[in-house]
Parts: structure tokens; sequence; C-alpha cells
């Protein structure tokens, strides 16, 4: 059989929002620009699904530790594994790294009750940041957004307006949002949308 | 010290003894029915009419009678207005919540053609033919000619118009907010304890449904908190929260809505009151609030007195008087007469008296004593005690009364009438706690004796009723509750705090027991002599819930859908309580044992455009592309939606009609090659020891023989035994399967094998992720197919003995990775190429190069669908619909009968299953092989048979199919597998009937000899 990997990495081709511009509204109050957002193109993205023998491979491979909790992300510089069930989490690494990372994880991790399925095309990243982001999120989002609620650290499958999201408190003032590719343009054109009374600025 | 103006001739006042909340430097102008007005900021519509002595303000509902301003707040029945013009006009707007703009523009409503003049007054004359049930009575018979009855009854009766333009030119929004406490209703109480919660740090919302914090204090200049004056202790009590990062203040917005697990619905209105909407802000912004806890200090509303001619202009609440005159400055009358069963409006009377107003005070009440009393009469205002007002009378608005001496129970006229002239009457009947929020949380109420009104009791949701609208009206004593209310609730919700001082209040001594007086006689029989409302929107007179009750209508419930009491945008605020206590009146009942009706959502009305907020054009609902999308709109595809996704159906050339593009693409599929953007197909990664016995129980058919790099079809049924999906399953590795699901069908069929995985076979070792929107996929279909694989650069050898039908490699297709799938959904030699997403795009077009010189034609989900029926393949939700089993569609081959189990087994083994009338698929040809007999058309065997004819079934997929060169259908048809030869009949809605054979499904290619091109 083939081995499909050997056209990556790969950074050519499509991605969710590659037709897209950047694209800014001022602020109409004057002042900084409420939310600063963009894709973050080619992000690899490995779905996990396994049990205790998974995290320890996870960690001597990637660097990063599972999260102890439910709804938490742990990151380990660009690295982040995200817990998305009691046995699935999403790691999230640099871009074009996920076949290689995927390869030595199907070769170390010891259990055969594994599945390491790469994402990177069927999920978008967004990064958003600025002074509005919590406000902007909480006008499509049902959770409690505040930053001592849902702190750096913390994650959360949920809904934006229309789309389901996963969403990733970097700081009090950033997040990663990740949602299906498909959606990813509703997505972006509602969080501007939402944005508007903050300004926002897009970039490609 | 504010005097509104000195314009000779107007009503306004002379100065007030504290500030009114109005600026005298900063003039409005507006227009209200075509006439320009000028007001002032800080001014409602109400007030800004008053204060140019515009009192008749609208007509009324079934009656057309003349109506002015009643109330000062949102329970204003009668003065609904219809704001702004054009596509921006918004109808039954309470003139009293609207503050006024440079340039607002305002209109009257329900008059023909003007409010002085209106036809629809004639109503009123009739009277004698409108009674309670008036429409259930008169327009019962014929049935038929409801319609046209209703069209008429639409337009005499009813409220204002809509806009003129369907589209709503204004943005709103919707917001998400979470908080510890949050404190519906910011007057004096909702303050006090927002304040005490918000010391302990807890996260408090305080919403109100004015334009500043204050409630009825704003209205009111007689009493002082602490040791200032109520104004200013509002002031200081919202710096002192706007000063605080856990507190958010929300003017201009409604509680409208209380929901269960303490979520609460909020309206804001933020920039209604602006002369010119900024477009970046909402006009209106929908709050949905969770809170911990919730302090309700909603306040009281005042009741009416029902007397003859309670409804015309001029007669005001005594309270909505009293806000007129010190928060706006207006005094709406000059010859005045206060008409009570209630120490409150002594205080309206001493307001009055202080604007310069003639008073009288007219008390229901033989001997009530006290220092409000005192106070009155010391200013030398006369009160007639155990008086009342039996009778209204004027044209536009009072003019005079008919003043009478009454027993004890107010129910008999006891002397001499006098007549008074006057141009306002101030009453009060009593106030009613507005129990609404606390009743929508299923909260209980109690019937105060005392007070009479009815109280809250037990509340459901974790929430505290705090003054006016707990009953407590005296203010010191909501303060007291607003302080525990404030504590309790921190605590809950884990914060600490010290109960704050209650600040002395300093109001007149006064008491909170009215008297029980709920229809005022005069003179007339029931039924006959001036109308006495108890609900002004709907016209309900008090002569209607008594007739209601006579004819049976005894249940609350009954008589408010009999009579349209408590309907409408108010709501019955001003009502339900008159109307309660004369319907337990005339049954002889006593008023708790003939309680309320249910208190529903919402408070006031909200706009529809605020609850639709951005999910309206490009945000109504995601629309998903593929990544071939840019390719198909620049090749002019035109686009079909399934579910969220647009996918392209069919791609017309040099002006072709859809007939014409889909003959030629399903044509070329078959001579040459086609290309079809399958990315939308659900696909389903599955990894694990276990997945081969997973998908036995899962599929109809065995799955553990399946090789390596093999493909297979399979039925997936539900436990009832009925086809739910179906779709190619492909084994990757020993462990490692690739399943695809119809388009529609993905998501649920994904959430279904969790559900079994987690549930009932936890066992089982087996992994499943979606990869749909991982791989885009291009099925390339035709003879020509291999040869353009090889022009694209193909790395492996397609010779059918290498890579034969139902088999998957993995390779190069133009130096892009690919998984290819030899299967085939047209019967045709076919390619189902996936590559990773971003490389769909690149695929395809590299696709349509290669296969340039080979004819190679994009057809869209219309020529698929041909394709499919031509050889008989089934589309689930399109032959099935979640009652057909693979017996019904001829599928018995792919039903195993050796494996021990699979979903719907057992169901499939049911002796209803072997009914032989159960509907099944069949094909059909139209005896005219050039028409298509439309989908859905039922069959009959006997065309010519009475109605109503026995139906056969439907049909279920009808295509020309060019490449049988004639008309084909599919059906499911009673008894159908044994029908084949016979013909069927089609009876169609213009008398023709067409007429079919029965025949098999496959019609095109029976054999399969074009598999391997």
């Amino acid at each position: 059989m083939a081995n499909l990997s050997s056209s990556r990495p790969d950074f050519s081709g499509q991605t969710a929002l590659s037709g897209l511009a950047s694209n800014t509204s001022a602020n109409p109050d004057g002042g900084a620009i409420g939310l600063v957002f963009g894709e973050m193109a080619h992000l690899g993205k490995l779905n996990l699904r396994g049990q205790n023998d998974l995290a320890k491979t996870v960690k001597v491979i990637t660097g990063c530790t599972f999260p102890p909790k439910a709804n938490r992300f742990q990151s380990a510089g660009d690295r982040h594994v995200v817990w998305l069930g009691p046995d699935e989490y999403l790691l999230l690494c640099e871009a074009g790294k996920e076949q290689e990372l995927q390869d030595s994880l199907n070769r170390m991790i010891p259990s055969p009750h594994f599945a390491i399925t790469d994402v990177s095309d069927s999920l978008c990243a967004l990064s958003l940041r600025g002074p509005a982001v919590r406000a902007v999120l909480a006008k499509g989002c049902g959770l409690d957004l505040h930053p001592k609620k849902f702190a750096a650290g913390q994650s959360a499958q949920s809904l934006l307006a229309l789309s389901a999201v996963t969403l990733m408190a970097v700081a009090d003032d950033a997040f990663i949002l990740i949602c299906r590719t498909s959606f990813a343009p509703y997505v972006q054109r509602w969080l501007a949308d939402a944005a508007l009374e903050y300004g926002y600025q897009y970039i490609a | 010290m504010v005097s509104r103006s000195a314009a000779s001739g107007s009503p306004h006042s002379k100065p007030q003894r504290a500030v009114a909340r109005i600026d005298k430097n900063a003039p409005v102008n507006f227009t209200f029915d075509g006439r320009s007005y000028r007001g002032f900021a800080g001014d409602t519509l109400a007030s800004a009419l008053l204060a140019n002595n515009v009192h008749l303000v609208g007509r009324s509902f079934k009656y057309h009678r003349p109506r002015g301003i009643m109330a000062a707040g949102s329970e204003e029945p009668n003065a609904l207005i219809r704001l702004g013009k054009g596509a921006y006009a918004e109808p039954n707007l309470r003139a009293t919540q609207i503050e006024i703009f440079e340039g607002l523009y305002a209109e009257s409503q329900n008059r023909t053609p003007s409010l002085k003049f209106d036809i629809g007054a004639i109503n009123s004359v009739l009277d004698r033919f409108f009674p309670a049930g008036f429409y259930y009575k008169t327009f019962m018979w014929p049935a038929s000619m409801w319609m046209r009855y209703e069209h008429v009854i639409r337009h005499a009766a009813g409220l204002g118009k809509v806009a003129d333009d369907h589209n709503d030119p204004d943005r709103y929004e919707k917001t998400h907010a979470h908080c510890d406490i949050l404190v519906a209703g910011g007057g004096a109480t909702g303050l006090m304890a927002a304040l005490q919660a918000a010391k302990s740090g807890a996260r408090v919302i305080l919403a109100d449904e004015q334009n500043e914090f204050g409630g009825w204090l704003l209205g009111e200049a007689d009493i002082m908190i602490g040791d200032v004056s109520a104004f200013n202790w509002i002031s200081d009590i919202v710096a002192e929260l706007a000063a605080m990062p856990n507190v958010t203040l929300l003017p201009r917005t409604t509680v409208f809505g209380y929901l269960d697990h303490n979520y609460l619905t909020l309206n804001e209105r933020v920039t209604d009151h602006l002369p010119s909407r900024p477009a970046h802000l909402p006009r209106q912004r929908l709050w949905k609030i969770r809170a911990k806890q919730v302090i309700i200090a909603q306040g009281a509303h005042e009741r009416p007195l029902v007397f003859a001619g309670n409804d015309l202009p001029g007669v005001m609440l005594a309270g909505a008087v009293r806000t007129y005159i010190n928060r706006y400055g207006v005094c709406p009358g000059q010859r005045t007469i206060v008409v009570c069963n209630n120490d409150d409006a002594y205080r309206t009377a001493l307001d009055l008296h202080h604007a310069g107003a003639l008073v009288v005070v007219t008390d229901l009440r033989a001997n009530a004593t006290g220092p409000l009393m005192r106070a009155v009469r010391d200013a030398g205002i006369k009160i007639l005690q155990g008086h009342a007002i039996i009778a209204a009378y004027g044209n536009h608005r009072v003019a005079r009364v008919e003043i009478a001496p009454v027993n004890d129970s107010v129910t008999e006229i006891t002397g001499d009438i006098d007549h008074h002239d006057c141009d306002l009457i101030a009453m009060s009947g009593g106030l009613s706690p507005a129990v609404h929020l606390h009743s929508q949380a299923r909260g209980k109420l109690q019937w105060d004796d005392a007070k009479l009104c009815f109280r809250p009791s037990a509340t459901h949701e974790p929430s505290f009723n705090i003054g006016a609208c707990n009953g407590s009206f005296d203010l010191a004593a909501g303060l007291k509750e607003a302080v525990r209310a404030g504590t309790k609730a921190a605590t809950a919700t884990g914060h600490k705090t010290t109960a704050l001082d209650t600040p002395d209040v300093q109001s007149p001594k006064q008491s909170w027991r009215p008297l029980a007086a709920w229809k005022i006689p005069n003179g007339h029989a029931a039924g006959r002599g001036p109308k006495a409302f108890v609900d002004f929107q709907n016209d309900v007179t008090a002569s209607d819930v008594s007739l209601a009750a006579r004819e049976g209508y005894q249940s609350v419930e009954h008589l408010k859908r009999y009579t349209t009491t408590g309907m409408g945008t108010d709501q019955g605020k001003t009502s339900n309580i008159n109307a309660l206590a004369i319907l337990a009146n005339a049954l002889g009942n006593e008023i708790p044992a003939v309680g309320t009706t249910t208190f529903r959502m919402p408070y006031t009305p909200s706009n529809i455009g605020a609850i639709a907020g951005r999910d309206i054009g490009d945000l109504f609902d995601p629309v998903r592309l593929t990544r071939m999308d840019d390719w198909h709109r620049a090749h002019v595809a035109t686009f079909e939606h399934v579910g969220q996704w647009m996918r392209a159906w069919y791609y017309p050339q040099n002006g072709e009609t859809m007939q014409q593009a889909v003959n030629r693409e399903v044509k070329a599929a078959r001579t040459t090659a086609g290309l079809l953007d399958a990315s939308t197909l659900g696909k389903i990664d599955i990894r694990g020891r276990d997945v081969a016995e997973f998908l036995n129980r899962l599929y109809t058919n065995a799955w553990s023989k399946l090789g390596i790099g093999k493909c297979r079809y399979g039925l997936m049924l539900k436990d009832d035994g009925m086809v739910m999906d179906d779709g190619v399953t492909t084994r990757i590795g020993e462990n490692h399967f690739h399943m695809t699901t119809t388009t529609g069908g993905a998501a649920g069929v994904l959430d279904w094998m969790e559900e079994w995985l987690q549930t009932e076979w936890p066992d089982l070792e087996v992994y499943l992720t979606s990869v749909t929107e991982q791989w885009a996929v291009a099925t390339l279909s035709g003879p020509n197919a291999g040869k353009i694989l090889q022009d694209a650069g193909i790395d492996f050898d397609l010779s059918p003995a290498e890579f034969p039908f139902m088999s998957m490699k993995e390779g190069h297709i133009g130096g892009l990775a690919a998984r290819i799938f030899r299967i085939s959904f047209t019967g045709e030699l076919s390619y189902e190429i996936n590559v990773a997403a971003r490389h769909g795009l690149a695929l395809w077009t590299r696709l349509m190069a290669a296969g340039k010189a080979h004819g190679i034609t994009p057809y869209g989900t219309e020529a698929m669908h041909v394709l499919r029926a031509e050889k008989g393949f089934i589309i689930v939700g399109q032959e099935t619909d979640g009652s057909v089993t693979p017996h019904d569609l001829g599928m018995d081959w792919i039903v195993s009968k050796t494996k021990p189990d699979f979903i719907g087994k057992r169901a499939l083994a049911r002796h209803t299953m072997e009914y032989d009338d159960r509907k099944q698929l069949v094909g059909l040809l139209c005896s005219d092989p050039s028409t298509v007999i439309p989908e859905g058309a039922h069959a009959v065997l006997d065309p010519n048979q009475p109605l109503p004819m026995k139906m056969l079934g439907q049909v279920t997929s009808s295509y020309f199919s060019p490449n049988c060169g004639r008309s084909i259908a599919m059906a499911m048809l009673k008894g159908g597998h044994a029908l084949k030869g016979q013909t069927v009949f089609f009876p169609m809605l213009d008398g023709s009937v067409l007429k079919a054979e029965i025949v098999d499904t496959a019609f095109f290619d029976p054999k399969g000899a074009r598999i391997n091109g």
C-alpha cells in the first residue's frame, strides 16, 4: 500500500478561509479594536481516542501532558491537547507536523485499542483576541464566559450561534475557536458581524 | 424648581416642590397625527402630549370610543400609538414608554379617517349588538362564511397596522449573560437589593424597563430617604452601583420572561430613544440570562375604579397623575376630581393642589381618617366621604361627573346626585402587585384580604419577591425586604456580606387597606346605562363580565377567552383583579376561590426582530460549501440545498433548459465520462479490534470476511427493522475501516453508532471519528474513466485484475495522495477519488484537464439521481420513509440469514412483515414513453372506481432517462412484487389518467455488464 504521507508536509492547497481577504472595521467609539481574528491556516490536528497508555505516549512524542480534568487543555509551546470526552482528545500541532506525529504515535502506543485520525482539513482553527473577545462570543454562546468561570486553560464544546464549536481560553482576552471546515465561512461572517460595535480586524 | 414653560393657556403646572426629570433647556420637536408639538428631553410621548393639552390619543378596540392616557408606565391599556414611518413603523407602542426625540413621528391607531371623527364609533351606538362573546354568537354559521366574516371583523376591530414594508430595516441582536443575582426592577427596593448583593462581590445584573432607575419614586415629591430627597437617594445609589465592576446596569430593559432553572429573557431598547440610530448598534437586544438567584422587584399596578364613563380621556390613575406632575412637570387638569377607595390617592390630591389645580376628593369610604386626610383638609380641599362618581361624561375628554352618596359596601346610591364640571379624574382602586414574573416561574399566589390583592407566596425557582410586587407597599418595609433578600441571595451564591443599614424613610403615614368596591352603581339595571369598563384595551365592560357569568362561563380561564378580558398588549395589568372580583360577586364566590388566569411571557410585548437577532440574511443558517465549490460557481452550476450543504445540481450550457442539461450530463456519464462532486457524503473512520464484529451487528449483511482493501455495500436498519441508511464501507487495514453514509444521514448515523457503542456494547473495542470533511471526493464515472485517470497521472495499475470492482487502493494522482474506491452508483466503471480536502479543487481541475480529450462532463445531483434510477438503485429517504424493510425494497439478498443477530433482525421476524399488502418497490413504465409521471402520484388499479378510490401506493422517483430513451419511474405499491406485468393508473389533478406497466427496477444494463468499462 502506498504511503499517504509521502506528499506531506504540504501547505499548498486550500484552507477553510483561504479565499478571504483581510478586513478591518474601526471601533466606532474610537480606541482599541475589539476583536482581532484570523484563521490558523493548516494547523495540524489529530483526533486521539484511547486510554491511559495513549496519554503516556503522547507525552513522550509531543511533550504535552493530557489535561487532568474535563473541559481543559494542556499546552507545550504551540502544541495543545484538548479534552473532548472521557476517551477523546484533540491534539493541535505545528502546521505540517501532524503526519510525523501520527506515524510516531501509531508506532509507539503499546495497546492496540486506540485511534489517531488526521482531522487537519476537517476542522478549522481560528485565533481570536482583543478586549471584546468574550463579549463577542457571548452573543452566540450560552456558556458563562466570565474570565473567572472560563479561565485560561479551560475549553468547552458548545454552540456559537448556529455552529458547533470548541472554545479554548488562551488568556483573558484570547481564544482559539475550532469548528468544522464547512462552517468556518459562517463563523467568520458571524464573528465580524457580532464584533461590529467593538470594531474588528480579520487577518487573512 | 421647574415649571415647564410659560406658554399661555397651557396646562403646565406651577413650580414643583422637587426638580422634575425633564431638561427644560433641551426642547424636542415631534409630530403626532400630522401636527407638530414640542416637549423636552426626559419626556415620554405621553407626558409631552399631556403637556400640549392633548388627551385624546386613540380609539378603542371594539367600540372605537375616544381614549386618552390612563397610566404612566408599561401597564397603559389605551394610549397605543404607531411610531415611525414606512418600513420603520411599529404599531401598538405605549405612549407612556416612548421617550421622545427630535423628529419623532407618531400616529394614533384604530380610527378612520381621523381620531376626532371616527366612523367606527358607530359601534358604540350599536353596542346592543356587540355583547360579550359577540363573535362566537354571531359568526358561528355557516362555517364557510367565517373567512369572509373574519376579514371584516379584523379590519373593523383591532389595534395598529404593522409596518408598510415587510423588511424590518433595523438591526437587532441577542446575547447571553450569566450572573449570581439578577434583580428585575430598579425601583427603590430593586436598587437597595442590588447594592446589598453587589457589596458581597457577587455578579449582579440590575434591569429596569424605564429610561432611568428609580421606579415609582421618580414620580413622588413628598418622600425623603435618609436625609436626602428620594431623587438624590436614587442618584447616589445608582452612581455607587455603576462604579462596581461586578454590576451590570441595564436601563430601558424589560425582564419579559422567566423560564425554568432561573433562565430569564430581557429586551433592551438600545437606540429606540435616539433620533438617529447608529448603524453599529442594535436597535434592541435580547438578553438571555442564567441567574443563580433572582430578586423580583417589579412594583405594583394601580387599579382603575369601575364606574360609568371611566374610559374617557382625562380619566387617569391617581398615581400616574402624580408622576406626570412630579416627574414631568405636567399637571394634566385644572378642575380635578380625585376618586378613591384608599389613602394613597390623597397624595395625588395634595400634588394637584400644589400644582395649582382645583381639587375635590370623592372617597368611597364613609369614615376614613388619618394624617393624609387632615393634610388635604388643611389645604382647603373638599372631601366627599362615602361618595362615588357614578358616571362621567364628555365628548373627547371628560367634562362633567355625577357624584352621589353611596352605602358602605358601594352597591347602592343612597342620596341625591350632584353634577360637577371637571377636566380630570384621578382614580385609585388600590394596588395590584406585579406578580407576573413570579407567576411565570410557577410561583404560588395568595389572596391578601386586607390589602385586597394577590401577592406571592411560595416561589418555585430560587428567587425572592420584594417591595410592592410582594404586597409590601410601605417603602420602609420594602427596603428592609430588599436588604434581607440581597443578603440571602448573596449568601446562597457563596458570597459573604453584612446587612446594610436600612435608611430611614420619611413619607406620609397611610393605611394600605382599601375598601372593597369593585363595581360602582350607576342607578341603572345591569347592562343598561352608560358603560363602565373593566378591560379598557379590549372594551370589556362590567356588564360583559356579569353576562358571561350568567351564561355559564364560571371558570376564570373561560371568562378570559369569552370576553377577551386580560388579553391584548397589556395582558390585563390594570383589569384582571377588577374582572375577577366582579366575576366572583356574580358567582357569589370569594375572589381566591375564583383564582387568576395563567401568567405567561412576555410581560410586555417583545419585538420579534429582537428574538430573531442576527439569524437573518446570510446568517440565517450556515451554508456548507465543498472544496470544489469555486469551480462549480465559475462554471455556472445551478445549486440545490441538501441539508445545510449546497450541492451542484446541474451545469446548464449555452442556454440549456434543466432537462436538456441533465440529459446531456446523464448521457455523457455512460458514453464518455462524468465527474461528480461527492464530497458531502458522510465519512466515518472506524478503528479497533472489534470493528468487523461491530459492523456485523450494525449492518444486515456479513462483514467478518471482508478482505483488506475491499469494499462492501451495507444497509443499516433501525431496531424496528426499517431501513435507516446505506453506504459502502471499506477495510483499510486489519482493524481500520472507512464507512460512507448518505449526505443527510451522516451526523445521525455517527450518533447512532456511538450510542450503541457507549450504551449497549461498551465491551467492543471500536473508535469512531467523523472524517466527512477531511476528504474531498470526486467521482469519475463512465467508459473513459480509466483513461482519464491514466492521463491525470495515477501511479498504480488500474486493470480490473489488479484493481477489481469493490476494492480500494491508496496511491497518487497527479502527485496528490489519494484513496481511490472502485465503487459505482451509476453502474458504469467508476472511481471515487478521495484526497485531503485542501487538495479537492486541485484534484477536480486536474481531472477536468485530463478528461478534456475524453469527453469528461461534470454532472450534478440531478443527473446522479437519474443515473442511479436507471440502474434501480434506491436513495434512502426517497424510496424509503422509515417504514420500509429490505424485503419491501426487494433487497433480501443483503439480509444475512446466518448471522446470529444484527440491529433490526428480530423486528424483521414479526409476522406483520409478511403481510402481502406491504408497500413494495417496483419499476414503472408509463404507456406514453415521453411522459414523466409526477413523483408522489398515487396509483390505482381501476381509474373508474367510485370515490374515494383505493390507493395502491405512490411514485417515489420519476425521470426521463436519455439512456433508455424514455421515461422511467419507481414506486412503492401494496403487494407490488406480485403485480409485475400488470397495469396501474394514475388519476391526475386535471382529470386525465396516466397508465403504466409494473416492471423490474433495473431499467438499464440489468445484467451489470458495464461495470468494467
